[in-house]
């Protein structure tokens, strides 16, 4: 009965995440500018010069680390990443 | 949760990820299995390296086994001394200890990966019990493996989207958990089915 439920639950999961709509994941504080890449698809060098930052990235730079280093809070450079990445969806949809 | 332990994979590394699943393996409440899909996943993006990242969750897995195995044995030598006057507690002992290293191996094997939870508790056992410490290492070693694997595979599955693969492993393991549940009732079922038989053959 429970392995049913979790079953389930995995075959929803794989169906859902399979909708690549579903598959770009927000910007977060702990990611790497790879990771960003990596999850929105798009290439890492474009990616580090939006952050304006070199390519390839400092060693374990996460998007806090790197606003640090631009003397900004996490909070602006995730808003300013989160419209770069809007941008880029509607250019490579269209 | 799921963000500090990122976070924190992603700025410490290879390091951070031998240390928690490390501890995890002394019972210790650390998030190992998202530690190594972050892990997993940076394999991935470039961020970290892949034999590396493996063998650090590895050889920390392994390293916790036996540091849990090894204290264990240390208290093997208490129980010793505590039931040297106690020949009934003794007997029951011996029994346990008999009964562990006769079928102990798979369990060792499956208690590192299928049913995750229970691996520290199962180092406790082996070494209060005296199972043969070779044994142990080999079987503990196969099971790591297939733990790491199994988790950094995961994680390089789902690089890009780490917030589901969290999900979907939680999911997985409640899966094997409730198949375990299932597997052990289907056998004491048969198994005192069968023992019912046999005391009702004795009787005809």
């Amino acid at each position: 009965m429970f392995a049913l439920v979790f079953v389930v639950r995995t075959l929803f999961f794989v169906v859902y995440w399979s909708d690549p709509a579903h598959r770009n994941q927000a910007p977060e504080v702990w990611m790497t500018p790879r990771y960003i890449a990596h999850s929105w698809q798009i290439p890492p060098e474009a990616l580090a010069e939006a952050l304006q930052i070199p390519d390839p990235p400092p060693r374990h730079a996460t998007l806090a680390e790197i606003a640090r280093l631009r003397g900004m809070t996490t909070e602006a450079l995730i808003a300013e990443l989160t419209v770069f990445l809007a941008r880029h969806r509607q250019a490579t949809h269209e | 949760m799921s963000d500090a332990i990122s976070a924190l994979v992603a700025e410490w590394g290879l390091p951070l990820l031998f240390a928690v699943t490390f501890l995890s393996c002394l019972a210790l409440p650390v998030p190992s299995s998202l530690a190594m899909l972050t892990a997993g996943a940076f394999t991935v993006t470039g961020d970290l390296t892949l034999w590396a990242t493996a063998l650090a969750a590895f050889a920390g897995a392994v390293l916790g086994d036996q540091t849990g195995y090894v204290l264990a044995r240390f208290g093997a030598d208490r129980l010793d001394a505590f039931t040297a006057t106690r020949p009934r507690r003794r007997a029951l002992l011996d029994r346990a200890r008999r009964m562990i290293e006769k079928r102990g191996g798979p369990g060792i094997f499956l208690s590192r990966w299928l049913v995750s939870p229970l691996g520290p508790y199962a180092n406790f056992i082996a070494g209060l019990t005296r199972f043969p410490h070779l044994a142990f290492t080999l079987w503990g070693a196969a099971g790591e493996a297939v733990w790491v694997a199994l988790y950094v595979g995961l994680g390089r599955l789902f690089a890009g989207q780490l917030d589901m693969a969290a999900e979907f492993a939680g999911d997985l393991s409640g899966l094997f958990a409730a198949l375990a549940v299932m597997g052990v009732s289907a056998w004491w079922m048969t198994h005192s089915l069968r023992h019912r038989r046999r005391i009702a053959g004795r009787h005809d």
